[in-house]
């Protein structure tokens, strides 16, 4: 045991009323091998009996641990990944219950229609009506959900901005947030290599792929971006590419530097009419 | 049957279970102050329940790497003296932190199993017992890092999940490949593959070579 070792102990100079300096003791202490900690914290006083040191050290621990562990989730980029999934769960609900409704209102006005002329329908032949005051709350709940999953694009609009501008403007908001959300963070979007990025939602036919089973996926969520879903299926490949390989930066510029920067945008668009133009020629 | 008092079977409603004594964490039966370690929720406990010994018993001291959302952890601290737990990410860190506030022997650690030089501030040395469970590549180079953990007479206990290692290769090569690399550091002891309830895990049971 050496003196520098003593000095890298969590409990050296440490105040035992000071919670917050403790905490960073906890976590940001650091010492190649360890020691007999319990014996030489009663030695150098800080404890007077094995007992006395494990409870302060595991109230010490707790509390660094729920600290820590609080500040590495409550990011904005983990914020708006809930966001977007909340949006996911909320239209996958809606798009459930609105399939009910549909059923269960069908039985009583017998057409297929609209919900609000069945609606009508229902309120004027059944008002107060004990059988009909469920299908009414139904209703009122898928309302309120669409209001809820509305409140919550607009919260992800303004905020894209600010959490990653670059991958907001090329991407737009949703399609932004979604690769953050299955990235797992913008740092980890980050260090993703486009490929990756490329793919990202179609990790079942990746792994398929990767197993040797079947071909490699073109394109994963980005998808859903006009980029790719609005032009040819032969071109998609290459398009998906061009349009990650962009996106990879435009994640890295937001996690390094933040600031927007719109040659990046015209680099694409012009690389995205170059591919594009070479197709027709084909 | 096990000799030793901290864990044992008994009937619940019926069926016989490996049980410890301690206030219950996870829905799991309980009887008497017994509550019931699930094997199907815990590869330690799958493995303990095939009456195997890996030296859990009273009065150690334990270094669990991948302590997760403390499923084990409870049961290991309702036996051991004293458990460093550590966990690297903040979400199961949550429920490890409610399991812990009942078990005051847990010290929650928010650090990273492959950087034992972050914790060795906190973790004493001359440990009896090492419990490895993280779903990490590297995880034969994560045993052998936090090997000057253990004392001489300590044990390891090691599960190696083959998916996190690579999602392509077999698992055998990759438990071959894993021992192999293991026994430059490790006597092993034995090795055994889990049930159904943990497909393509390998539990390890190893000593430090000096």
């Amino acid at each position: 045991m050496n003196k520098k070792d003593m000095g890298q102990a969590w409990f050296y100079q440490l105040d035992p009323n000071d919670d917050l300096s403790g905490s960073v003791a906890i976590n940001d202490g650091y010492c190649s091998s360890p020691h007999d900690w319990p014996s030489l914290a009663i030695e150098y006083g800080y404890a007077s009996t094995p007992a006395e040191y494990y409870s302060n050290l595991h109230e010490l621990t707790f509390k660094a641990a729920q600290k820590f562990a609080s500040e590495l989730t409550k990011t904005p980029d983990r914020q708006i990944s809930h966001a977007i999934r909340t949006v996911d769960d909320y239209s996958r609900i809606e798009n459930e219950l609105s399939t009910r409704l549909s059923e269960w209102i069908g039985d009583y006005v017998g057409i297929s229609q609209d919900i609000p002329s069945s609606l009508a329908i229902l309120s004027n032949q059944y008002e107060n009506h004990n059988l009909t005051e469920h299908i009414f709350s139904l209703h009122d709940q898928l309302i309120s959900i669409s209001s809820k999953r509305e409140q919550l694009v607009s919260f992800i609009e303004s905020e894209m901005p600010n959490i990653a501008p670059n991958l907001e403007q090329m991407a737009g908001p949703l399609l932004a947030a979604r690769l953050i959300s299955l990235a797992g963070g913008l740092e980890k979007l980050a260090k993703k290599p486009s490929g990756t990025l490329q793919v990202l939602g179609a990790e079942n036919a990746l792994f398929a792929h990767l197993r040797g089973h079947a071909t490699s996926p073109k394109h994963g969520v980005i998808y859903t971006h006009e980029h790719i879903s609005k032009s040819p299926l032969h071109l998609r490949g290459n398009l998906a590419r061009a349009f990650s390989g962009k996106l990879s930066i435009a994640a890295r510029i937001d996690y390094y530097s933040g600031n927007l920067n719109p040659e990046l945008h015209s680099d694409l668009l012009k690389k995205i009419d170059e591919i594009k133009s070479r197709g027709v020629r084909k | 049957m096990n000799a030793s008092p901290s864990y044992k079977y008994l009937s619940i409603q019926g069926k016989r279970y490996i049980v410890t004594k301690g206030p219950p964490v996870y829905g799991e039966l309980t009887k008497d102050g017994w509550r019931q370690w699930d094997s199907s929720r815990s590869k330690l406990g799958s493995i303990l329940s095939q009456n195997i010994e890996v030296g859990l018993c009273p009065n150690v001291k334990v270094l669990y790497l991948g302590a997760a959302n403390g499923t084990t952890v409870s049961h290991v601290a309702d036996i051991a003296s004293i458990v460093y737990a550590v966990e690297f990410s903040p979400q199961p860190m949550r429920d490890l932190l409610n399991v812990s506030r009942s078990r005051t022997n847990i010290i929650p650690l928010l650090k990273d199993a492959r950087r034992p030089e972050t914790y060795s501030h906190i973790v004493e040395s001359n440990l009896d017992l090492l419990i490895q469970d993280v779903a990490t590549r590297g995880q034969v180079k994560t045993a052998i890092d936090n090997k000057k953990f253990l004392s001489s007479t300590g044990k390891l206990f090691l599960v190696i999940k083959a998916r996190s290692e690579t999602a392509t290769a077999p698992p055998d090569a990759v438990f071959k490949q894993s021992l192999e690399q293991l026994s430059k550091e490790y006597n092993i002891l034995l090795t055994q593959k889990l049930t159904s309830d943990h497909k393509d895990h390998l539990a390890i049971l190893a000593e430090p070579l000096p």
